[in-house]
């Protein structure tokens, strides 16, 4: 199901909250040079060490399904939908070393988690289980609060093929 | 072409007669070509082909035709989701694109600015740029035309931000300009634009002939990001600018002047619209046409993160006054708004099923265009 039919069918259902639409991810910082009155903006590692790691962390739900916790503000396919997983490249992509994060509230024990929304890129695009909820999102503008970038950045490849929703951290309040 | 000239000399080595005498064989070869410049009500239609955006498409439109055979007229390619621009004045279209030497694997990575014709719709010329322009979701201002078309700007994000600036009568990039913590090009005086910044202010850079920076303005921050964000994807009108707000504001900035002038804010909704949760959303929620009016794709039941959902009304006003002067309950559910040119401009609705419906001015559905299309999400006037 493409990111138009899943919209029209959230409308059909009186919409409000959770849509879907588009596909590839945002997050990251940058090299704000010479900006002095503009904010340096967050930068999310995937391989950042020390966090929470899922195992550890009460959860429910399916990571296939746009619905999961995790995908609160995510924007692509779900890597787990094309032989990946929600925190795992398919094989043969390599994954975004910058991208966004968002924060997601657990509804199993009501804290709020930070996501990095690493893109996996080197494929075409996998055109499976896109997927799009925009809790936080923010325009491009404002990159690291936005999903509507191509974040294949530093990789070798530019080409985007899916997104995953990666652990990373419990949000400071 | 070729394979049909070695089948006729396959045919007459064969000695198989064609019966000349009994009708006149048409001619081999033929290409068709449309009037220049091309109609201007016509459209470019732009499908993303989201699901394989190495092959994004620009359809070539004529609207006002029943049938698809009327409706389509060309096209030209649009790699991994391309922007397309206009000028008028010189009578050229331009698609600026990304090619990988390894296709759907990636490789070396080569950025254009493909210049077409439009009488033909073949290639005039290409301009190699930086291969670094931004690559997302489509916004029209990514890129924008400058001083009477003479100047192109692409905007780069790598993640620096920066703008590629392209001398089109000249064919050649004059350069780069940093344009630090701020995103996108907005037209803006003689030879500048205008960029939205992550701080909440707007940075105006204006160049020199030579494509270096002249000079530059700020405005302090006035877009409260957090809470009531300006959506980067306004409606124009005469070079003044109007932004959406997340909440069902519009902020007026005046481009016309040297450096982008802040107008005075105002509301889309009434208080019991706000309450009932009525908001602008969609991936181009505003636009305006060429009689001053403004229509904003709005859904009700609005909150945190629905930005993005569209709706199935659009509601139009008066930009000169902010008066509503009509409403339009769609055929079907918008994700966003264009509207064509010319003297009787008609709005243009990007569906949830990818297709356009057509609308003129006083709401009137008039027809859903007929050409197959996979994620048709912007459409362009040629004008």
């Amino acid at each position: 199901m493409n990111w138009l039919d899943k919209l029209s069918e959230k409308s059909t259902r009186g919409l409000a909250q959770q849509t879907s639409r588009r596909g590839w991810l945002a997050g990251i910082g940058t090299v704000l040079a010479g900006a002095a009155s503009v904010p340096l903006l967050p930068m999310a590692r995937a391989s950042s060490g020390g966090q929470p790691k899922l195992e550890d962390v009460a959860d429910t739900g399916d990571p296939l399904s746009c619905d999961y916790w995790r995908h609160c503000s995510i924007d692509g396919f779900l890597c787990g939908c094309c032989g990946g997983s929600h925190n795992t490249c398919p094989p043969g992509t390599e994954m975004s070393p910058i991208t966004w994060v968002g924060t997601c509230r657990n509804p199993v024990d009501g804290k709020n988690y930070v996501i990095s929304y690493n893109d996996c890129c080197g494929k075409t695009p996998c055109g499976q289980c896109f997927c799009n909820t925009n809790q936080g999102d923010r325009p491009m503008y404002r990159p690291d609060k936005n999903n509507d970038i191509n974040w294949c950045l530093g990789t070798e490849s530019t080409v985007y093929h899916c997104s995953t929703s990666v652990l990373i951290g419990l949000a400071v309040e | 072409m070729r394979v049909f000239v070695v089948f006729s000399v396959l045919l007459a080595a064969s000695g198989m007669s064609l019966a000349a005498d009994q009708f006149e064989a048409e001619p081999l070869g033929e290409v068709a070509q449309l009037p220049s410049p091309n109609p201007d009500h016509w459209v470019v239609i732009h499908d993303l082909s989201f699901n394989h955006m190495r092959e994004g498409k620009l359809f070539l439109v004529d609207p006002h035709a029943d049938s698809v055979s009327g409706q389509l007229r060309g096209m030209m390619s649009a790699d991994f989701v391309a922007s397309f621009l206009v000028s008028a004045r010189r009578n050229e279209y331009y698609v600026i694109e990304s090619f990988h030497a390894r296709g759907g694997r990636g490789g070396e990575r080569t950025d254009v600015v493909t210049i077409y014709d439009p009488a033909t719709l073949s290639v005039l010329e290409e301009i190699i740029i930086p291969p670094k322009r931004l690559s997302g979701m489509p916004n029209r201002y990514q890129v924008a035309l400058l001083d009477d078309d003479r100047y192109m700007v692409v905007f780069n994000f790598t993640p620096s931000q920066s703008a590629t600036v392209v001398d089109l009568e000249r064919r050649q990039v004059l350069g780069e300009v940093a344009v630090p913590g701020c995103m996108f090009a907005y037209p803006t005086g003689k030879r500048g634009f205008s960029s939205l910044c992550s701080d909440g202010g707007m940075l105006t850079t204006r160049l020199g002939e030579d494509g270096s920076v002249a000079g530059t303005d700020r405005l302090a921050p006035f877009n409260d990001v957090i809470d009531d964000a300006m959506f980067a994807r306004p409606a124009e009108i005469d070079g003044v600018f109007y932004f959406p707000t997340f909440t069902g504001n519009v902020a007026p900035i005046d481009m016309r002047g040297e450096a982008a002038a802040l107008g005075e804010r105002w509301s889309l909704t009434t208080a019991s619209e706000r309450a009932q949760g009525w908001r602008p959303g969609g991936l181009w929620p505003a636009v305006g046409d060429g009689n001053g009016r403004l229509y904003m794709l709005m859904h009700g039941h609005g909150a945190e993160g629905t930005h993005k959902d569209g709706g199935d009304q659009v509601w139009i006003f008066d930009a000169a006054n902010g008066k509503r002067i009509g409403k339009i309950e769609l055929a079907r559910w918008g994700i966003a708004l264009s509207v064509s040119t010319g003297e009787r401009p008609q709005l243009m609705v990007s569906g949830a099923e990818p297709v356009i419906d057509v609308y003129e001015a006083d709401g009137t559905h008039v027809r859903t265009l007929g050409v197959d299309m996979s994620t048709p999400l912007l459409v362009h006037g040629v004008r």
